[in-house]
């Protein structure tokens, strides 16, 4: 026989063994007592908390013919062979396999018989929450006027998943979550009726990690007694439950408080390395923060009621910490906790998570903090109080001035990728179009507009959508002029090192020689010219440069010549002596 | 002969083989870690324990012919149970299910093995229940998952809970290392895996290199605050991830990527590779609350390709979101 489980060795077998639902196993003994029992129960409660048990036990009960104050004997054989579960009067169904309308009918169809030993015919559902909705109506009629001896136990985790007409065919039961200190006292009355020596802080430990389910408890406890030799020691739980330990815990939160990001992340790293869980790190940071603001309230509410001893760390994080970053902190921790849940980097979070904590407060912080304590003054009469937030207004003060004098080195910084990061007016760069207009040509610019379909072509779709605005409007032999419709374009075009160098590459491909690019807008095209022309004629009339020779023959030529060569330019029209 | 596990986990394995001397081992464990630590590896190592000739101190041999036939997957009494691509799929829980109820094919010791045991469904999961708190006298069930949290908190009271400690980057660095990666190679590879026969196999990859390159180039035009990042998710990234594990694998790149980034801000680590020194200085601008912010930008999207929205669209939203 392999070894079995503590949770199922030590499975209660009388009411009086179901720990924490003193309400529920006093109800159901008087009514067994009284005889005033119902034909149909639901259990509801979260896992751990002794629903399958109580049925169980229910059923026992209800059949043993030595029933004592609503309790079984256990002894007889009716009660043995229910705890065995061999037992053909009570049916012990798992609704998440047996969920169809099928598995349904079959229990309807055999209620009908009358119990073989017993009194009673029990039926015990478990996890009823899984069956289809065929299923529940298909069971509606028999719920709520079954047979004669035939009692219907349904037993589930998550109760809204049942549908309304079931519910209110049945007694509902709702389980409690366990308290730590009950499933202390059961955990405690185990390890002495087995005979093993405990830490008491230890078996808090464990009681408090079970979160409210007793098997859970038991299961961990089981644990720790496998890998520990059967020693229970702090350690060793926490090893197991994956828990931090206070000092652990204390140091962490001090580093938080002292804002010391990277000894925060050094921190996190070996206690991930220490294999803690990330989803307990951060209940026992809430719970730590939730401590702590228990305590700035009502110090000796920790003492009584919380399994937790409080420490010299914690006593001190309690006065230095402000409230309101308590809650603030408490807010982050629990979205990161709702994230944790649907991700495969949890490290990761909680690298985010310790930077945000961590992360010097802003002034909007502290104002907040400002705010709540004169907003809480009135309520607090005791001078003592007034004077520790007088000391935390300084304190916060103090701190904002700090940050602001931090604050002043880092803006610049900023102000100054602002300023290279928000698009503004691109400069049109004119030193390098007037020397392609002082020589530019008609030929150099046909030139360019015949190759320019084909560049475009050699460029990706991406670039092809930004270039097809474009189109060269003047050149000479090594460079050309191009204009963009959109301003939006030119200064996307201008800021693109890798399409200008691809542009000219092309162009080199096409025609042989490397041309000088310069980019304009449309819009300023005209303008551009405009004060070209004015500086050239402005050179010509200085007579620095030899009058343009176009000027010189239009002289020669008749007025109306001149007109269309004026409008058309020279290379257009062909002047035909007749 | 020593197993592998032996390397990789020394203290669960001699803490097991301690509790298999006792005859202390519980009916039902669920391995949770990370992947690569070992989870699999422990889970056959149990089952060669339960039917190994020559089990020295609670060791199974690792040489005798049940132990050869488990790890070949050969063993007709040690059933494993895989997903299927997404999700283990409902026949593997059926025929789980009626396997478990079967007394052994040769002896009566059976062991079953679940791997990723987060992928079942909500109804395969709650099918378990049952079998999982009163199981066969002689069943040892063992499930891994990486996801311990996205697990029916009914089927975790249920089982022991062994949680497997990934190792940390800079053991994996170091690892490398010694196996003789180059420190440029190792650094980033040790961002990515824990495998070094992975990082090998990349380092060779023509389809890695690809894909590195891209998110590297997106990454870059991202702190650049440049809108044409938006266009590299269509002509970089997406032509580089061909199939579901290249995504993960891009996706993993920039969570890495950046946590890196922030790390190296307060360990000030040297840095030895090309990509990274250039995404580093890329993001100088950037101070450490931003950077944390687009980091849990990213996280927090990522949980959108569990349901089922496409990567591209994915990535373009997360590039729309980054850029504003």
């Amino acid at each position: 026989m392999s070894y079995q489980a503590l949770y199922r060795v030590w499975r209660p077998q009388r009411f009086a063994d179901i720990v924490g639902q003193e309400m529920i196993t006093r109800t159901l003994k008087n009514a067994i007592v009284t005889g005033q029992t119902s034909h149909a129960y639901l259990f509801a409660g979260p896992r751990g908390t002794g629903k399958t048990s109580a049925a169980k036990i229910f059923a026992k009960a209800i059949n043993c013919p030595n029933q004592k104050d609503g309790e079984p004997c256990n002894e007889c054989a009716i009660c043995k062979a229910i705890t065995a579960g061999t037992l053909n009067d009570v049916i012990e169904i798992d609704a998440a396999s047996n969920n169809g309308v099928e598995e349904i009918r079959n229990i309807r169809d055999k209620a009908k018989y009358a119990p073989t030993e017993a009194t009673y015919k029990i039926y015990i559902i478990d996890e009823v929450h899984m069956l289809s909705t065929g299923a529940f109506n298909a069971l509606l009629k028999t719920l709520e006027e079954p047979p004669a001896n035939v009692v219907f136990i349904l037993a589930t985790t998550e109760p809204y998943k049942i549908p309304a007409t079931i519910i209110s065919r049945t007694q509902r039961f709702d389980f409690k979550r366990i308290t730590p200190q009950d499933s202390y006292q059961r955990m405690a009355y185990i390890l002495k009726e087995k005979g093993i020596d405990f830490d008491q802080e230890a078996l808090k430990m464990v009681a408090k990690a079970s979160e409210g389910g007793m098997r859970d408890a038991l299961s961990i406890l089981d644990q720790v007694l496998s890998f520990s030799d059967n020693k229970l020691t702090m350690t060793n739980v926490l090893d197991v439950t994956g828990d931090l330990s206070q000092t652990q815990i204390d140091t962490l939160m001090g580093t938080i408080q002292a804002n010391d990001t990277a000894q925060a992340l050094t921190q996190l790293h070996q206690i991930l390395a220490d294999g803690k869980d990330e989803q307990r790190l951060l209940e026992d940071l809430i719970d730590y923060c939730r401590n702590l603001l228990v305590y700035q309230q009502a110090p000796q509410v920790i003492a009584e009621t919380e399994l937790t001893n409080v420490s010299d760390g914690f006593k001190k994080l309690s006065q230095t910490f402000p409230a309101a970053r308590l809650y603030r902190m408490i807010d982050i921790l629990d979205d990161v906790q709702q994230q944790l849940r649907f991700t495969n980097h949890p490290d990761i979070y909680l690298e985010v998570l310790m930077i945000k904590l961590s992360a010097a407060q802003n002034s909007t912080e502290s104002k907040v903090h400002l705010d709540s304590t004169t907003a809480a003054e009135p309520a607090a009469a005791a001078p003592d109080a007034m004077v520790s937030k007088l000391e935390d207004q300084v304190k916060a003060l103090s701190q904002q001035v700090q940050q602001l004098s931090k604050g002043t080195s880092s803006k610049p910084k900023r102000q100054n990728r602002a300023t290279t990061s928000t698009p503004h007016k691109v400069k049109v760069n004119k030193a390098a179009i007037y020397p392609i207009l002082d020589s530019a040509t008609r030929q150099a610019l046909n030139r360019f507009k015949e190759v320019w379909p084909d560049l475009m072509n050699m460029l990706s779709i991406t670039k092809r959508a930004v270039m097809n605005v474009s189109r060269p409007v003047a050149a000479n032999e090594h460079g050309v002029i191009v204009a963009f419709d959109y301003q939006l374009f030119f200064e996307r075009v201008m800021n693109d090192q890798d399409l200008l160098d691809e542009l000219k590459a092309g162009l080199n491909k096409l025609l042989g020689d490397p041309p000088e690019i310069v980019l304009v807008p449309h819009e300023d095209w005209p303008v551009i010219r405009k004060e070209y022309l004015q500086t050239d004629r402005l050179k010509s009339a200085n007579g620095q440069s030899g009058a343009p020779a176009a000027e010189n023959e239009a002289e020669k030529v008749p007025k109306g010549t001149k007109k269309a060569l004026e409008l058309f330019g020279k290379d257009i029209v062909e002047v035909h002596e007749d | 002969m020593a197993l592998i596990i032996e390397q990789l986990q020394p203290k669960l394995v001699a803490q097991f083989a301690q509790i298999i001397t006792k005859q202390h081992l519980a009916q039902g464990y669920l391995f949770a870690g990370p992947a690569g630590s070992g989870k699999y590896e422990l889970a056959q190592w149990l089952a060669m324990s339960q039917f190994c000739h020559h089990l020295e101190q609670g060791r199974p041999c690792g040489q005798c012919s049940e132990c050869r036939r488990i790890q070949q997957g050969n063993h007709p009494d040690v059933i494993q149970i895989k997903p299927d691509n997404q999700t283990i799929k409902v026949e593997s829980i059926r025929y789980l299910k009626s396997e478990l109820y079967k007394s052994g094919m040769e002896g009566n010791r059976r062991v079953f093995i679940v791997t990723d045991a987060e992928k079942m469904s909500v109804n395969a999961s709650n099918s378990l229940l049952k079998f999982l708190e009163e199981p066969a006298s002689d069943a040892l069930i063992v499930l891994t998952t990486t996801a311990k949290s996205q697990i029916l908190p009914t089927i975790l009271s249920r089982m022991q809970i062994i949680d497997f400690r990934g190792l940390s980057k800079q053991t994996v660095y170091q690892n490398f290392l010694t196996q003789g990666s180059a420190p440029e190679n190792a650094q980033l590879a040790a961002l990515l895996t824990q495998d070094y026969q992975q990082a090998k196999a990349w380092q060779e990859s023509a389809a890695f290199n690809q894909l590195l390159t891209a998110v590297v180039k997106w990454l870059l035009k991202i702190f650049k605050h440049d809108d044409e990042a938006f266009i590299y998710v269509q002509t970089l990234i997406m032509a580089a991830t061909k199939t579901t594990e290249d995504q993960q694998l891009a996706l993993s790149m920039i969570i890495n990527f950046y946590d890196f980034l922030l790390q190296v801000r307060y360990d000030k680590k040297e840095i030895m590779n090309t990509s990274l020194q250039q995404l580093f200085e890329a993001a100088q601008h950037e101070t450490v609350e931003e950077l944390a912010d687009q980091l849990n930008l990213v996280l927090d999207m990522s949980r959108q390709l569990r349901m089922n929205v496409g990567f591209e669209n994915f990535l373009e939203a997360l590039t729309l979101r980054l850029l504003k």
